[in-house]
């Protein structure tokens, strides 16, 4: 009976650990909005009813979380998988333009029956973003370059080009502050109407679950994972870490393919591609903070996303109030952080039984 | 200025300017580095260093004491991943990721929590570091300081009892533990003299070189620089050649990219990311043959 027990404290001490950091991360938040000499009050009623509310009432806030959470659990996705595979890809974001003018190209294809343009337009993001990762893929595996500093790169240069072919090249007609709009065939369909809750967030969690099954009940999942907690017993067992590097960027690109395409083609009212790329940028940062709180596990990353989503969903109604919704990132910043110290909850433990004087629990 | 040693002092110049972020940060990371641990927060400590520069400079009307905010930044976020990367035993690729996300909500949030502004806050010149003249040019005394501060760190980590406990720290701290270096110690010092120095870069970008804080005024220098430590094989000297590497390519799309001529044939935004683009053949190229500290990113516990 004890040995259930022990096992059900193993399993929750990450769980404990994300908590401790989430907790510390909303006070620094809440501390920072003080600061700035807003209600602390009034701003986390805000942030609660623009993301959860009433549900029984009203579920639109609860829609908007999830519209924010289906994307993200992908650009979370993707990164947490290169973790696995010992790999911090920082090139999500990056590959998430890539998608984006990918879809916007194959938009601007002309005299092609409806449900194969459709289908272009699907090719054409994933390979985009297929095709930019495999260029730190490429070079970390023959080059053995630093992948965090290549993939940040890669990201500025995807900004650049992606911007500027999109803005110069498929300016959409009528809006100057927008792309060419994907056509009515090619978008994902609502979930709810009235809403802009669509299929995105049914598409996201279906994608986590194959990964989740690939990564854990198949035999290349497991060589995945197994080359990136220890490169060398998988060598020595015959398993090629470069080949489960390589599989694990490229997989996270196709990962960055569907985020992007959900951005594009399944967010309404825009369906196309914002100057600056505004709908897009940070999907792919927010991914990397959605992975470390969900500990880089796909059934995690559900609800990381989710709470992600939240804060997301919230940060517009601290907009109402006058708080930029920047805050977010004062939020997941401090939780990352937080999150980088392994055992926090057995420090923390540790720290209370020496100020009672006790004995100092061992590891 | 027609002239040809006109042209070519004005790039040297431009150059020199450029120079000076990226070559604090990457300075100061050859020091972290070279006792074992890694910092990836470089492009959010320059953030954080901008922006806390321009309130203490407009608060107390002096930009040096906004170089001293800028250092004293840099200074708490040196000590807390130092503590991390240390004592706690943390993963330093995940909390520096997070001092990066940290700082891109501090800085977005702040400029307008602070002046009501969206995105960007410039101050007046005379808030600014005044330029000293050499042939004619403006100079900020800042690009003398930053080299100084380069030679510095050579000497003193490389002919200094100091320097080579920080060294040993990062090649083999279980000998540097066994003739008495308290490892935690001297790598939690290297870690904040590395962030303090990458503060001091961030608060010449916003109290000197633009006269103002953006949302993204680091623009990716931090990032440079860490490409830029690799680069240089970990020598402070060597760091400098590479400085004005990556700042000579900034500098020359900042002085040709606005040319009707270069502008028929390249646009703007595409030249922009010749800097990265470089980086990337040069990190993928060039830097297979140094070697890093062996014991980078590896927290020390004694066995």
């Amino acid at each position: 009976m004890s040995a259930v027990i022990e096992a059900i404290k193993e399993k929750a001490e990450p769980i404990i650990n994300s908590l401790i950091a989430l907790i510390i991360g909303f006070i620094g938040g809440m501390l920072a909005i003080y600061v700035s000499g807003h209600d602390v009050g009034q701003a986390m009623y805000q942030l609660y009813m623009h993301s959860i509310g009433n549900p029984f009432e009203n579920i639109y806030p609860l829609t908007v979380t999830l519209t924010y959470a289906g994307p993200l659990m992908l650009s979370g996705l993707a990164f947490a998988l290169c973790v696995r595979a010992g790999l911090f890809n920082i090139g999500v974001e990056g590959q998430i333009y890539m998608a984006a003018l990918g879809a916007v190209v194959a938009t601007s294809v002309v005299g092609l029956p409806a449900p194969l343009h459709a289908l272009l337009i699907i090719a054409s993001a994933i390979a985009f973003a297929v095709a930019w990762s495999a260029i730190p893929a490429a070079l970390k595996v023959f080059r053995d370059a630093n992948e965090v500093v290549v993939t940040i790169m890669l990201n500025y240069v995807a900004f650049g080009f992606v911007d500027y072919i999109i803005f110069r090249y498929f300016p959409n007609p009528y809006d100057a502050t927008k792309s060419i709009v994907i056509p009515p065939y090619a978008r994902i369909p609502l979930l709810v109407p009235q809403t802009s809750l669509s299929w995105n967030i049914v598409i996201s969690v279906a994608v986590l679950l194959v990964i989740y099954f690939l990564l854990w009940y198949t035999r290349p999942g497991y060589e995945l994972r197994v080359a990136g907690t220890n490169p060398k017993a998988a060598r020595y067992a015959g398993i090629s870490p470069k080949k489960a590097m390589a599989t694990s960027f490229l997989l996270a690109g196709l990962l960055a393919g569907i985020a992007g395409l959900e951005k594009v083609a399944g967010l309404p009212p825009s369906y196309s591609v914002m100057s600056s790329l505004s709908n897009l940028q940070g999907l792919g940062f927010d991914g990397i903070a959605v992975a470390l709180i969900g500990g880089n596990h796909p059934l995690g990353i559900v609800f990381a996303a989710v709470l992600v989503g939240a804060l997301h969903a919230g940060a517009r109604g601290l907009n109402l109030v006058g708080i930029p919704k920047e805050i977010v990132w004062v939020f997941q910043g401090i939780i990352v952080i937080c999150l980088a110290v392994p055992n926090i909850y057995t420090l923390i433990k540790r720290r209370i039984a020496y100020l009672r004087g006790k004995e100092v629990i061992k590891e | 200025m027609t002239q040809p040693w006109g042209v070519a002092l004005d790039i040297v110049f431009m150059t020199l300017r450029s120079m000076v972020p990226i070559l604090l940060a990457s300075v100061g990371e050859v020091v972290t580095e070279r006792s074992g641990v890694v910092n990836i927060g470089l492009e959010g400590i320059l953030l954080l260093g901008a922006f806390f520069a321009v309130i203490a400079d407009t608060a107390t009307g002096s930009p040096w004491v906004g170089v001293l905010a800028g250092a004293a930044i840099g200074l708490a976020i040196g000590l807390m991943h130092g503590i991390i990367s240390t004592k706690l035993k943390g993963n330093q690729i995940v909390d520096t990721i997070g001092v990066n996300t940290f700082a891109l909500g501090v800085v977005g949030f702040g400029i307008f929590a602070v002046w009501h502004v969206w995105g960007a806050r410039t101050i007046p010149s005379s808030l600014t570091i005044q330029p000293i003249y050499i042939a004619g040019r403006a100079l900020s005394p800042m690009v003398l300081i930053a080299l100084g501060i380069a030679i510095f760190t050579y000497w003193w980590l490389f002919k200094t009892p100091f320097g080579a406990a920080v060294r040993a720290c990062g090649e083999d701290p279980d000998a540097a533990d066994v003739v008495g270096i308290n490892v935690d110690l001297v790598r939690i010092l290297a870690t904040i003299y590395g962030a303090t120095l990458a503060g001091i870069g961030g608060a010449y970008l916003s109290v000197d070189w633009f006269a103002g804080v953006t949302k993204e005024i680091s623009a990716g220098r931090g990032w440079l620089a860490l490409a830029n430590v690799a680069f240089s094989n970990w020598n402070p000297l060597l760091a400098i050649g590479g400085s004005a590497l990556f700042a000579f390519f900034d500098a020359l799309v900042m002085w040709i990219g606005p040319m009707p001529q270069v502008n028929s044939i390249i646009p703007q935004e595409i030249l922009r990311t010749v800097p990265y683009i470089v980086t990337i053949i040069v990190i993928s190229g060039v830097i297979k043959r140094v070697r890093p500290p062996k014991a980078l990113g590896i927290p020390y516990s004694r066995e």
